[in-house]
């Protein structure tokens, strides 16, 4: 055996754990999934025929499209929020005030592991029309009677899902301009640039991966939810998730189910390829960048 | 000018973390092959459960032990059972569950089939048949059982004289509102009204949504309306959602929505929402309207896989008992299903009934409406169109 060979031989080995835990926690499952939309199904079992039917029940169900063009908006509008808000964060804490920066990280920890429900709620005191806003509004006089829009409405939607995915941006964001050498940017500026030009030259580049990934983890987890909605959006913001939700909770549809999750995944998935074709175009995914 | 390149190629590694990832990924894969072609395989239709007419209490064993229970928040028994589990040496670990789906998802996964009792509401006892979930229960294993009113039994027994549920629990979805804001409407219709536009709440709950629709819309047999009455059912809700501020998520929300103002009545309710808005100081009433009002009946099935059998029936039996039926009334502002137990509930829980005229509450205000069937027959709805109906609605 040559060196070379034993060589590669040995990091396939140290990969194995790995791969064999990625293998078994995300490409079985959907693996399985996959297998399983192809397949008729109902409450009582699935069945062992292979079938078009349940992608063919997709494709016709109007209010899946709905549901998912909801999805798609409140997801990049989110991730589009939370990516500008995650950003000027972490640029003022990593080129103005770096000693903040793990007062940063710790914050965004917390709110990540702070209770999901509880902060829902927290916006339901906080916009409902007996709410602190409402309440404030009519106490300074600035409104006669509660602002209705506030609770129940595609902003409210927006505003949780932003304050609750929010952090998870910051923190990638602030991981990739944390390789930003101050000497690069002091060589932009020593070159003429001035500040939005040493941002679009150096920063933006060297962080355009950072920032697709906080658009894609924000926009995924943002446009799967399905606990929000009912609880501070309107009649009309149902979510693509209910819908996979539903034929595995209420139909017990398991093939069906599958179905509506894979279509959805491809939506969103098809998304987030055209965002990167986007950063692409704009030069913040150079390639040269991608070994970094 | 010779453009400038702000990115000089980096040295050439051995592995970068992009080869990492791939090279780890083709490792699982080749590692998950086999178990998951093995997972694809399989059918895990329902089997009817074997009949128990020969089977004694004594041959499920001992009371003692530790028991789960998928339930409803409250349903466990509280604090009123905890003396009963002490005294009978028993441990109890509760799941709760936010609808019946939950129970159904869970006891056909593998993970769920380890719990010894779980809820089940009346309209899906013949769906459990079909799908052999439940144990049988004879009736003479539950010492309480002959208190039980025989209207409640008679709703889930099966064709050998055994109990697929035991019933410990009823209610009425009825029309929850503020009573400071608006009188008690007389007919479901007056939600669909535009002077509404705004005030109304609708629930997250397929089936007892499109149940109440039925009704509204003159179907007293939900469970029997065909694909053609589904869409008139369909158009109702339309017109009610035109109304909706919000659809809810559960029926405590239900009740937060009307204390706070956020609106004025609810599509449908439930009548416990009372007693959860007098904990917080708030009223709300619940209306009866005249084309009808879904009744529930909540009941407990062992499921037929359960290890602790005998500690369950014990449970549940003690469910019946004539302090846990109080508690039933007092605590959960919900009905009884032992009429002589009904002293026993005082302040507003006593005000939620009149136990002196269930008669004419059964006969002229409620309806123990069943789910859709499972399967299809005909052109009658099944329970997935109902709940592809349902769906239909939100998004509209």
């Amino acid at each position: 055996m040559t060196q070379a060979l034993r060589t590669r031989l040995g990091g396939w080995a140290l990969l194995a754990p790995l791969g064999a835990l990625l293998g078994l926690l995300l490409v079985v499952p959907l693996g399985i999934g996959l297998w399983y939309s192809f397949r008729e199904g109902s409450i009582l079992g699935i069945g062992s025929s292979l079938t078009l039917d349940n992608y063919r029940d997709v494709l016709g169900r109007d209010s899946f499209w709905v549901a998912v063009r909801t999805s798609v908006l409140y997801g990049a509008a989110t991730a589009l929020t939370a990516v500008l808000f995650g950003f000027f964060i972490a640029r003022y804490v990593r080129f103005e005030r770096p000693r903040y920066a793990r007062l940063i990280v710790g914050a965004a920890l917390l709110a990540i592991m702070g209770g999901y429900l509880v902060r829902i709620y927290a916006w339901r005191t906080l916009l409902s029309d007996g709410g602190v806003i409402n309440s404030g509004l009519i106490e300074a006089g600035v409104i006669d009677s509660p602002l209705r829009s506030l609770l129940f409405s595609p902003g409210a939607v927006i505003a949780t899902l932003v304050s609750i995915y929010a952090p998870y941006a910051t923190l990638v964001i602030l991981s990739g301009l944390d390789n930003i050498g101050d000497d690069e940017v002091e060589a932009a500026r020593d070159l003429g640039a001035g500040p939005v030009r040493a941002y679009k030259l150096v920063v933006l580049p060297l962080i355009g991966r950072s920032v697709l990934l906080a658009f894609s983890l924000v926009f995924l987890l943002s446009a799967a939810d399905y606990v929000i909605p009912p609880l501070v959006g309107g009649p009309r913001t149902q979510m693509a998730g209910v819908f996979v939700a539903n034929q595995f909770l209420a139909t017990g549809d398991t093939p069906m189910g599958a179905a509506f999750g894979f279509t959805t995944l491809l939506v969103l998935a098809f998304v987030v390829t055209l965002v990167w074709a986007a950063l692409r175009v704009v030069g913040m995914l150079p390639k040269e960048a991608v070994r970094r | 000018m010779p453009s400038h390149n702000p990115f000089p190629p980096l040295r050439p590694q051995e592995l970068t973390r992009a080869a990492f990832l791939r090279r780890a990924a083709a490792v699982g894969l080749s590692a998950s092959a086999l178990p998951l072609l093995a997972a694809c395989g399989g059918d895990d239709a329902g089997k009817a459960a074997e009949p128990t007419g020969d089977v004694k209490l004594e041959d499920l064993g001992a009371v003692g032990g530790a028991i789960q229970i998928l339930t409803y928040a409250g349903y466990e028994g509280g604090d009123a059972i905890k003396p009963w589990l002490k005294q009978a040496g028993v441990a109890q670990k509760v799941t709760p569950i936010n609808n019946q789906d939950d129970v159904t998802t869970k006891l056909r996964s593998p993970a769920g089939r380890t719990a010894d009792a779980a809820q089940l509401g009346v309209a899906q006892v013949e769906q459990y048949r079909q799908l052999g979930l439940a144990y049988p229960i004879q009736p003479e294993w539950l010492s309480n059982s002959a208190k039980v009113d025989k209207y409640f039994l008679d709703l889930t027994m099966d064709a050998n004289g055994a109990l697929t549920a035991v019933p410990f629990v009823w209610g009425s979805l009825g029309c929850n509102y503020d009573p400071k804001r608006m009188g008690a409407i007389e007919s479901w219709q007056e939600l669909a009204d535009p002077k509404l536009k705004g005030r109304v709440a609708m629930i997250d709950d397929p089936v007892s949504t499109v149940q109440t629709g039925a009704l509204a819309v003159g179907i007293r047999e939900p469970s029997k309306m065909t694909r053609d009455q589904l869409e008139q059912v369909k158009e109702f809700l339309v017109k009610v959602k035109a109304n909706a501020r919000t659809v809810a998520a559960g029926y405590a929300d239900i009740g937060d929505l009307i204390v706070a103002g956020d609106v004025w009545a609810s599509f449908q309710g439930w009548n416990a929402v009372e007693i959860f808005a007098a904990a917080k100081d708030g009223v709300v009433k619940t209306a009866y309207p005249k084309e009808g009002t879904v009744g529930f009946v909540d009941c407990y099935i062992v499921p037929k896989d359960a290890d602790n059998k005998r500690s369950a029936v014990a449970f549940i039996d003690q469910m019946l008992s004539t302090e846990m039926q109080a508690y039933v009334g007092n605590e959960l502002g919900s009905g009884l299903v032992r009429l002589d137990a009904a002293s026993e509930v005082k302040g507003l829980g006593a005000q939620v009934f009149d136990y002196d005229n269930l008669k004419e509450l059964f006969e002229t205000k409620l309806v123990f409406a069943l789910d859709a069937p499972i399967e299809s027959s005909g052109d009658i709805a099944t329970h997935e169109d109902w709940v592809a109906a349902w769906e239909d609605v939100k998004a509209t």
